[in-house]
């Protein structure tokens, strides 16, 4: 007896993914049957009312990744889904407890977490003074020198959210750089942001707080030396309940290279913005906030 | 009844304790450059430190002829954090624990060090490295790129 609902249906494997075999068999153990259309489901899984919990819950994890298309994806779109992954489980957001608890193969033990890691870091190896990163940025910084300032912009995201050319009067929260994607970064941040996060009302963050992160593709060299170069985007984050009520109230937008062209087509990118926002649940879904003084060496 | 009584008292106290204002360990340290934005940032793996240099407009316009034209009124600020791990992100440092401030403004014709806080990076070898050296090396930094 199953009620209204379809219990969860496999797909052929059309664009698995290729990687080494000690990283696909901790994900075949630990995450296809969600996050792939090659679902081992138990008896007690296709019995209403968890048959229904097993559905909603492998729906959302294949749309969010596949193992079973991967390789549809870019390979920068890869790379940073596996960083994603590594990071989901590094804060025990993944995997979902509800499910571990009955699916104890899906815990991941510190040597898989560290197999995981290395992987992530072979995806992104450095390049030493990259030269077309160098280029594009004296060619940039030529055209910028000329025009410091840019022109009154009226640049608006498919979400409403909009550019905010003021930002650099902002105070800067933080400054960071990646080595998964090689970019370094200033986050500015609004004076309610500020107040926020030094009051520590950042679990929500309170309306109108808004963060700007300005990204730039880094320039490594041999000696450690972590440049910025050409710009890559400015990406915001602005909290309004009413107006993104799925997404805890964030509205996201990115701004994409020195044209500041709005990335997403739709307004649903927002949730693919939030979506690896969870990660930060713990501080308001905000990850470049400044480390408590605690942590501070 | 009694116990019913006390029971609310908690829940409306533990509800309205939601976001207490933190002890100095969880404090978040913020620098604060005053009306200076950000010229630019850069880091170092090996040295494992952060770095951001504001300026003033007339510092920024120093900065953007590759300091070469330099007019009086400029104002620079070194500050250069320990880059640490960002617990919240795997893949990512970000500034950590404040290691120096350094300040450079214009005197008529001439230019100014003064190391407000913390301590001045050193050299290979360890050496202190002089106003003149400091002055050189920190506006050697091309602005960064901003649309």
């Amino acid at each position: 007896m199953q009620f209204v609902k379809q219990p969860v249906q496999n797909a052929p494997t059309t664009h698995p993914i290729k990687a080494p075999a000690e990283v696909t068999n901790i994900l075949k153990r630990a995450c296809y049957d969600c996050h792939s259309n090659e679902t081992k489901l138990s008896w007690y899984d296709k019995v209403a009312p968890i048959s229904w919990l097993v559905n909603k819950d492998v729906t959302t994890a294949r749309s969010r990744f596949n193992f079973s298309t991967w390789d549809t994806l870019t390979h920068a779109d890869q790379q940073s889904r596996v960083w994603e992954m590594v990071n989901m489980v590094l804060t025990n957001k993944m995997p979902l407890s509800t499910y571990a608890t009955m699916h104890p193969q899906s815990r991941l033990s510190n040597k898989e977490v560290s197999i995981l890691k290395t992987y992530a870091n072979s995806l992104s190896p450095a390049k030493y003074h990259d030269t077309t990163v160098v280029n594009e940025r004296d060619w940039e910084f030529e055209h910028f020198k000329l025009k410091p300032v840019a022109a009154t912009r009226n640049l608006v995201a498919a979400n409403g959210v909009k550019y905010i050319p003021d930002y650099q009067n902002w105070q800067v929260i933080s400054t960071t750089n990646r080595f998964d994607n090689h970019s370094i970064r200033v986050v500015y941040g609004n004076a309610i942001t500020v107040r926020a996060i030094k009051e520590n009302h950042i679990n929500p963050f309170p309306n109108g707080a808004t963060i700007v992160k300005v990204v730039w593709n880094s320039i490594e060299e041999k000696n450690g030396d972590i440049n910025p170069g050409s710009l890559s985007s400015v990406q915001i984050m602005t909290k309004d309940d009413q107006k993104f009520p799925d997404s805890k109230g964030w509205g996201f937008a990115k701004f994409n290279s020195i044209n500041l062209k709005p990335y997403g087509n739709t307004a649903a990118f927002n949730t693919t913005c939030f979506n690896c926002h969870k990660a930060a649940s713990d501080n308001g879904y905000v990850f470049n906030i400044p480390l408590e003084k605690k942590d501070l060496k | 009844m009694k116990n019913l009584f006390l029971l609310i008292i908690m829940v409306i106290t533990a509800s309205s304790c939601s976001n207490p204002s933190p002890d100095k360990a969880h404090t978040r340290a913020i620098f604060n450059a005053g009306k200076l934005s950000v010229i630019t940032s850069f880091a170092n793996r090996k040295q494992q430190t952060m770095s951001v240099l504001y300026g003033n407009d007339a510092a920024k316009e120093y900065a953007l002829s590759s300091y070469q034209v330099h007019k009086s009124g400029e104002v620079f600020k070194l500050v250069i954090f320990r880059q640490a791990d960002n617990k919240y992100w795997h893949g990512s440092y970000i500034n950590g624990k404040l290691l120096s401030e350094e300040t450079i403004t214009s005197d008529l014709s001439h230019l100014v060090y003064r190391l407000e806080q913390g301590t001045a990076p050193v050299d290979s070898l360890g050496q202190q490295i002089s106003a003149e050296a400091r002055i050189a090396l920190i506006l050697s930094h091309k602005p960064s790129v901003f649309p």
